[in-house]
């Protein structure tokens, strides 16, 4: 049910400069920036995951929680086959998740667990339409 | 070379009730679990996908886990990538003038493993593991 790791979001206050790090210190490189509502986002895949390296930018729900996270490593996305089955399965186990709502690329929809539920974790549910 | 996430380290008070959330209730399967008294931490890692995750519990307040639990609290510690060549790895690393945790390989739960510095990549800490299985 829960898949892999999908992603895993650093938030800095300069993407491209820390794409320039990830690339010049490990060798991984980063794709064009994403323009999303309220963040600047760098996907650094690797594996059959990526980095995201986002840097706030403006208004927007994104944005706007980000900017409450700290510096650093923020955000874990792991990947599901059936969003509203995942969900069910872990309010059944007495974890809280929001409600599933639509990601910032197309055909993504997501949903957060509570980080009450997963030891101060935040993990975002994703799941991608083929 | 990196090749993938090898895991992500999770900072928690105890390993028992983080494994009912990790292994329990998302049905995750333990692969490995150890105390590792060299670096101070009781740890189990858990398959998902490609990758694991590695919850760590400290031995006790005056580790690097249990000072960055009072610190910080619950949760993300650092990423581990995988590389097939860790010797070529942090030859390279120094050759940049990289700042380092270890200069040298160590033993993990990973199998053979360093930690970059996190003031060189931006305040995240990052692992590199060569597994030994």
């Amino acid at each position: 049910m829960f898949k892999r790791i999908d992603y895993l979001t650093i938030k800095t206050d300069d993407a491209a400069g820390a794409a320039q790090v990830w690339e010049a210190t490990l060798g991984l490189k980063g794709r064009a920036p994403q323009p999303m509502v309220g963040v600047r986002s760098i996907s650094v895949p690797v594996g059959d995951a990526f980095l995201e390296l986002a840097q706030t930018e403006g208004e927007g729900p994104y944005g706007d929680w980000l900017r409450q996270q700290a510096e650093g490593m923020c955000l874990v996305g792991i990947e599901v086959d059936d969003l509203a089955g995942a969900i069910a399965h872990l309010r059944a186990r007495g974890a809280q998740v929001s409600e599933p709502q639509p990601g910032g690329a197309p055909g993504v929809r997501f949903a957060l667990v509570d980080t009450a539920s997963t030891h101060g974790v935040p993990i975002a549910l994703v799941q991608r339409s083929t | 070379m990196i090749q993938k996430i090898h895991h992500i380290g999770i900072a928690v008070k105890s390993l028992d009730e983080a494994l009912r959330f990790y292994s329990e209730t998302l049905g995750l399967t333990v692969h490995k679990q150890a105390v590792v008294e060299q670096q101070g931490v009781k740890a189990a890692l858990l398959t998902i996908g490609q990758s694991e995750i590695e919850l760590l519990e400290p031995l006790g307040p005056e580790t690097p886990i249990g000072r960055f639990l009072e610190r910080r609290g619950e949760g993300l510690h650092h990423v581990c990538f995988q590389t097939d060549g860790i010797d070529q790895e942090l030859a390279g690393l120094k050759a940049k003038g990289v700042e380092l945790i270890d200069q040298e390989p160590r033993i993990g739960l990973a199998g053979r493993i360093c930690f970059l510095h996190p003031r060189a990549m931006k305040g995240v800490l990052v692992e590199l593991a060569e597994p030994l299985d």
